[in-house]
């Protein structure tokens, strides 16, 4: 067919175009611009769903059980109707704390629980290494194939070769970073690109089959009927119909428990708005990529072909056309669906065996505590043994039944997480003991009723233990448990599996007692979207005295222990943004819980949720005498309020109610509002354009205007208000991207200019004394705080006018663009200053009530926005009746500060 | 001024947002997808399985764009804490 060098060459061009790609979207992801961060691509990689078991098995599949094999499509659709609700709220939960994997998840929901990690792990090493060989199978026989055409090549030699190139680039795409939270763009930028190569390939060969190798879908038709031994052939009976129900409940939840799909669709999420596109385009994507599976099997048949070569009936086929370039797109198609399932998969399980299994032992072993440096290498090391595994699976395995089944049989090992998942989700009284046992139960049945009995039609084990049952238990055979014999093995492994996980997880959780930590966790969990950790943080004392340099001297040395100097510096001083200190000198001991869960979250991504808490709870921020001093506040609250600490519970438990209500309220009052006030202004305006200007028309143009001003004042109010219950909630997403605040400003000043000139007053922007940087930040976000202050100066503006100048300083924590916005109006007593950018703060309202003028959160919400960008911004100086100076900072774009470094 | 049928679609968008249809949609799924095994195809050949399926499957995925089409997560707060 191809030369085998050609064909070495071309697989090496392809994976460096692609290593070209990554590197480059990685590179343009630390400049601060990420090329993934699309709803497309983010459906793209959630289409690793269709591996090579998708692009070769699906016709042999086809070819063998009708269309039941449908039922594997059709269950990621009808899950999708969930999609929204359970992949965003997993999303908040990594956001929040940490998660890297679906056992990180398990760990963290059931208390930080190694034994659930090892456990989940367990599964999910046995239950997906051995699907590894399935891919490996396509990529060699697809290679076979290419090489020898019909004849077959095969050689050990470059299977090793192969082997040692996915290795290279499974390493080089999904491990260049320790911390295993933070986004692979490279990564999911490959996997999206291969989703559309295996796509075309796919459509391809169908386009091709159906309209040039026949005469369009019913001269197919026409065939079949023409040919008597075809027609009875697929005619031969419907599937099962329990198969069929089978293929789409563990279709249903592998979408999102297959450690790759939860990889990409959690971990790598950046937007959760994309989980909405996806929740239809993903199954749009595997409706196409099975449209064309029957006619292909049918073509194969037609041909001629024998039915135990439909697995690669599509390269036989696309060999018909003889056109190098299709079958050539039709390998690489196999390829790209093999590599990124391998890819991915690698990278999800190596993280995972990494932070539950050699992270925990690296620290309960202090011999082993100089491998803390090494982790990166050990996880590629671990990267390396995984694959490994699956390529000796493959050789052991051969054209054994189990190779044939395995993927089916990974999924219901999956299928075993779906208890401790959903109800780790939504059942608060889900604990530790009762998912560690459900997990073991459900596992175990698998293993009894799925791998057992592939393992003996596989002649690895006596056949008299499917025929006879063990010790000739007839009612303990493996595939007809307790006697049922009326389904197909698969659903009844399910059924019993099923069964046995949930009853144990169900009836466990509700006999033991979940630890207080447990019950916190799990609450602050299944509430997260109301955002539930809020309610457990209790009012303290706001006193600032804690030395935040001793602090973070503390959090470089926990990093320090996993990464360089450096790198430890940087994530310390990312803990420190994040706990919202930054720039401080000393801080409170609210802040300071806040400071040691930014370091736990972080640290997560790097060694797992457990080992987080466990290096914390060694080298806690808190010295004993702050750990007292919080403990005594507590005390002191419980005894000032003189109630016991069970109605002390309650309390709290009563006023996390209240506040969920009341944001519920008005999350809703704020959305229907809005509506209703849109349209009357609307029509406000439309009535004014049609009401004549005339001295009788005078009155109700004047009550139009009202309507229509006061309407405009309504809507950004509730703006506002929807704004700061995003803040709190913690639902606001604050975008990077590299821009020119100089540009923006210009812009802005030309929307504000008539405003402006409408009193009389000039807005002026100085033009810069240097070149001023890019900035990196949300452009969105940014435009709406600097016309707020923009806004604010020309409104207590009454004569003079406002000027904008724009510089750049250097800070102790990096460059940055300065825009200080001075006005000549009425100035703020010093007095009210303190309070400036308080939510509601008296200040706010007497400054900004005075004037009928916006909500009184407008300076909260730039404050806000401003310091989520790693920005700050501060009233520089004011005088009463002489005017004021705010001064907003924004963070240089990295590229831009690196060049300038070196520039000097 | 709005369009009503757009305005139609959000409402519609909106009711299928919140878990009670999710669950109802689901089920009437599997019950659709299932008719081929149930009844009225026992005797017909397999192109009608196949065309049912892919028709179904389509109206499926066309119930998940219009549900996709609802911007207001008010409902997340209430079904899904």
């Amino acid at each position: 067919m191809v030369n085998l060098t050609t064909i070495i060459g071309i697989l090496a061009a392809y994976f460096v175009a692609l290593f070209a790609i990554a590197v480059y979207v990685e590179r343009k992801y630390e400049q601060g611009k990420n090329l993934t961060n699309n709803a497309i691509i983010y459906t793209l990689s959630l289409a690793i769903y269709a591996t090579a078991w998708t692009f070769y098995g699906n016709v042999g599949l086809a070819a063998t059980t009708s269309y039941a094999f449908l039922g594997i499509y059709i269950g990621p659709t009808l899950a999708m109707l969930f999609g929204w609700p359970v992949i965003r709220k997993l999303v908040k939960i990594k956001n929040e704390y940490g998660v890297a994997s679906i056992s990180g998840f398990l760990s963290t929901r059931y208390d930080r629980s190694y034994g659930v990690g090892v456990i989940a792990t367990l599964i999910a090493l046995i239950g997906i290494t051995p699907y590894f060989s399935l891919q490996f199978k396509a990529i060699f026989q697809s290679f076979s194939f290419m090489v020898g055409g019909g004849a077959g090549f095969d050689s050990g030699f470059i299977r090793l070769i192969m082997l040692g190139m996915i290795i290279i680039f499974t390493i080089a795409f999904g491990f260049r970073k320790l911390e295993q939270t933070e986004r692979h763009p490279g990564m999911v930028m490959v996997v999206a690109i291969q989703s559309v190569i295996k796509l075309v390939a796919f459509l391809a060969v169908g386009v091709f089959v159906t309209f040039f190798l026949f005469n369009g879908p019913f001269d197919i038709l026409a065939q079949v009927q023409a040919n008597p031994e075809l027609l009875e052939a697929v005619n031969a009976g419907k599937p099962e119909y329990s198969l069929f129900l089978s293929y789409i409940i563990i279709s249903m939840f592998a979408i999102l428990l297959l450690p790759r799909q939860f990889h990409l669709a959690v971990v790598e999420n950046s937007d959760e708005r994309h989980i909405r596109t996806a929740a239809w385009a993903l199954p749009a994507y595997l409706f196409l990529i099975t449209a064309f599976v029957f006619p292909i099997a049918i073509a194969g048949i037609l041909k001629g072909y024998d039915i135990a070569l439909a697995d690669i009936f599509i390269l036989l086929v696309s060999a018909m056309a003889e056109n190098t370039w299709l079958t050539m797109l039709v390998f690489l198609g196999g390829i790209s669906a093999a590599f990124s399932m391998i890819m991915v998969s690698t990278v999800a399980i190596t993280t995972m065996v990494a932070n539950n299994v050699l992270v925990p032992v690296i620290e309960k072993i202090s011999i082993l505590g100089f491998l803390r440096k090494w982790l990166l290498q050990l996880r590629w090391l671990i990267a390396v043994l995984i694959l490994s595994l699956g390529y000796v699976f493959e050789i052991l395995t051969g054209e054994s039944y189990i190779l044939v089944k395995i993927g089916i049989i990974s999924f219901v090992a999956v299928l075993q997480f779906a208890p401790a998942v959903i109800g780790g989700l939504y059942w608060e009284r889900g604990n530790r003991i009762g998912a560690i046992v459900g997990l073991i139960g459900g596992f175990a049945v698998w293993g009894y009723t799925s791998l057992m009995p592939a393992f003996i039609r596989s002649g690895w084990m006596p056949e008299s233990l499917l025929l006879e049952g063990p010790f000739g238990v007839g009612f303990l055979r493996p595939e007809n448990l307790f006697g049922v014999t009326t389904i197909d093995p698969l659903s009844m492994s399910i059924i019993f599996t099923v069964l046995v996980n949930v009853g144990l997880y169900v009836l466990v959780s509700l006999a033991t007692k979940q630890s207080e930590d447990e019950q916190r966790i799990a609450y602050n969990i299944v509430n997260i979207i109301r955002g539930g950790k809020k309610a457990f943080l209790p009012i303290i004392a706001q006193k600032e005295y804690i030395e935040l340099e001793a602090k973070r001297k503390i959090i470089v040395a926990v990093f320090g222990k996993y990464l360089s100097e450096e790198e430890a510096q940087k994530e310390a001083n990312e803990c420190i943004r994040k706990a919202k200190v930054e720039g401080k000198k000393v801080i409170s001991i609210n802040a300071l819980i806040d400071l040691e869960n930014s370091v736990e979250n972080i640290l997560a991504g790097f060694i797992g949720s457990p080992a987080a808490r466990d290096v914390l709870e060694k080298e806690s921020l808190f010295s004993p005498e702050e750990a007292a001093q919080l403990s005594n506040i507590y005390t002191q609250m419980a005894s000032d309020i003189k109630i016991t600490p069970e109605e002390f519970a309650q309390k709290i438990a009563e006023q996390k109610m209240l506040a969920e209500s009341k944001n519920n309220f008005m999350a809703i009052a704020s959305h229907e509002m809005r509506t209703p006030l849109t349209v009357i202004r609307g029509n406000a305006e439309l009535m004014l354009q049609d009401t004549e200007n005339k001295p009788e028309n005078a009155d109700t143009i004047k009550s139009l205007t009202a309507i229509q001003r006061n309407s405009v004042r309504l809507i950004d109010i509730i703006h506002d208000f929807i704004d700061v219950m995003q803040l709190e909630g913690n639902t606001i997403t604050v975008e990077k991207e590299t821009f020119d605040l100089v540009q923006l400003t210009k812009e802005i000043v030309a929307d504000l200019s008539p405003v402006a000139a409408k009193k009389k007053l000039f807005l002026k922007l100085e033009e810069p004394q240097a070149s001023i940087p890019m900035i990196i930040a949300d452009s969105e976000k940014t435009r709406q705080v600097v016309v707020n202050i923009i806004g604010n100066a020309i409104h207590y503006t009454e004569k003079g006018g406002v000027t904008i100048l724009i510089s750049t300083t250097k800070e102790a924590n990096g460059d940055f663009v300065q825009l200080s916005i001075t006005d000549t109006g009425a100035g703020i007593a010093p007095e009210s200053r303190a309070t400036l950018f308080q939510k509601f703060s008296t200040v706010q309202k007497t400054f900004l009530h005075t004037k009928e003028y916006g909500s009184g959160l407008g300076l909260y919400i730039a404050k806000t926005f401003t310091e989520a960008m790693g920005g700050s911004i501060r009233l520089e100086k004011s005088i009463v009746n002489e005017g004021s100076t705010f001064t907003i900072l924004l963070p240089v774009a990295p590229m831009e500060a690196e060049g300038k470094s070196e520039g000097k | 001024m709005d369009d009503p049928k757009l305005n139609k679609l959000t409402k519609i968008a909106k009711m299928i947002d919140t878990n009670a249809y999710r669950v109802f949609i689901l089920v009437f799924f599997v019950i659709v997808f299932s008719w081929p095994y149930m009844s009225f195809l026992e005797q017909v050949d397999y192109v009608v399985p196949f065309t049912y399926l892919f028709a179904v499957w389509g109206l499926c995925i066309l119930v998940l764009m219009i549900g996709s089409r609802n911007k207001d997560d008010s409902n997340d707060s209430k079904n899904n804490g």
